[in-house]
């Protein structure tokens, strides 16, 4: 259980009622991590969506690339594989500043109320579409940048 | 065909009823349009969910100073694209084109679909889970081929002065164009230049890889050119017996 103000800050629960949110915290475990400790790995099998409660928490694409290596902050999420199929981690977490307190939200259990309750499916689903387009784009633009680079230059 | 008929095949709407099909099937608009003609462009508003019926289509970006449009990715038949109408600030971040001889296409208003989902959350789940599952997907292929370091640039040069040309020159270049249509690598030129003042070694071929030094062949044929072209421009391996000393 994690409690309910920490829980309505993070993204993808905005606007939801207290029985929703009452509900989804059943899912969540409220956990904390040292800097430079490890959350997950690339490769894992995705179980958990993860949401910063404060510090920032360090994503790195493997193999190592200077593409997506970036940091989460207060109130986002990450982890979105654990949601959708294969559901395996794409990147590396770890604790990017002295300590990090981060919430553990059970898929399956978040899964299982979507089911129960379509409206909370949908609400969570559209925000979490937001997170996933917003990094999608970001690394987009990248690709894009670096490709439009090659092009222009080429000798 | 009934609109439902023409969507219950795309991926987005796995899993739905033959209800929710026919509410959506309501909001459908169908068009066919020609090769390269274009859907969307980078910048437009995003009003619309998209999906391929028939044909394919190209998403990708413009550059000022190249006519062709970049392709980052191909849209098969079945498959939604567009989905930046779900996404804040709702605007296309690429443009789209129809690169098969002809496509059918399937649109959907955003305000449309938003409605349905209002009023039937269970599709709007079901819609939004296939969408995040769409993009996922895209995402990890976006990831991996950007993670792939881009190839290097290779000039391939053919002396082509009257002394290659009687030495049998254009036979060099017609294996080297067969070979180069066979590979989609635009990294890969070819070019043709005068004679290198070794009349007597041709038809001499120049391999130029960038970051490397470029390597002169001599007294080639068609079927040298292809093994060097297959081993020396694909995989690196310069053909040393026929090298110009």
């Amino acid at each position: 259980m994690v409690n309910l103000d920490t829980l309505e800050k993070v993204e993808v629960f905005k606007d939801l009622d207290d029985r929703r949110l009452s509900s989804v915290s059943e899912c969540c475990t409220e956990m904390a991590f040292q800097r430079g400790e490890g959350i997950f790995k690339a490769g894992e099998e995705a179980r958990h969506l993860w949401a910063v409660a404060e510090g920032r928490v360090k994503l790195d694409a493997e193999p190592a690339s200077t593409l997506q290596a970036n940091e989460v902050s207060e109130r986002e999420v990450f982890g979105w594989p654990s949601l959708v199929r294969p559901h395996t981690y794409r990147f590396s977490a770890s604790c990017a500043t002295r300590s990090t307190r981060v919430i553990r939200i059970d898929s399956r259990c978040l899964q299982g109320l979507f089911e129960k309750d379509p409206e909370l499916g949908y609400r969570v689903m559209s925000r979490l579409l937001r997170v996933m387009g917003d990094r999608f784009h970001q690394l987009q633009e990248e690709v894009v940048k670096r490709r439009g680079h090659d092009m222009m230059h080429q000798w | 065909m009934t609109g439902k008929d023409r969507i219950m095949k795309a991926d987005v709407f796995d899993g739905l009823g033959e209800e929710q099909l026919a509410s959506l099937g309501e909001g459908i608009q169908e068009f066919k349009v020609l090769k390269g003609k274009r859907l969307f462009k980078e910048g437009d508003e995003a009003a619309h969910l998209w999906i391929v019926k028939e044909g394919q289509v190209d998403v990708g970006f413009e550059l000022p100073t190249a006519s062709e449009v970049q392709t980052l990715y191909t849209i098969p038949a079945g498959k939604a694209f567009g989905w930046s109408c779900f996404v804040p600030p709702n605007q296309y971040r690429l443009s789209s084109y129809c690169s098969s001889g002809m496509c059918t296409v399937l649109r959907l208003d955003r305000q449309f679909l938003l409605e349905c989902f209002e009023r039937d959350p269970a599709m709007g789940y079901r819609v939004m889970a296939n969408l995040a599952f769409a993009v996922g997907e895209r995402f990890n292929w976006l990831q991996g081929s950007a993670t792939v370091a881009p190839y290097a640039q290779v000039k391939i040069t053919v002396h082509l002065a009257t002394c290659g040309i009687a030495a049998g020159a254009r036979e060099v270049v017609n294996a080297l164009v067969d070979e180069m249509s066979k590979e989609e690598r635009p990294h890969i030129k070819m070019l043709t230049s005068g004679c290198i003042g070794r009349c007597s070694t041709e038809p001499n071929v120049t391999v130029q890889i960038e970051g490397e030094e470029p390597v002169i062949y001599q007294k080639m044929n068609g079927e040298k050119m292809r093994q060097v072209f297959r081993e020396h421009v694909l995989k690196g391996v310069a053909q040393t017996a026929w090298v110009l000393s």
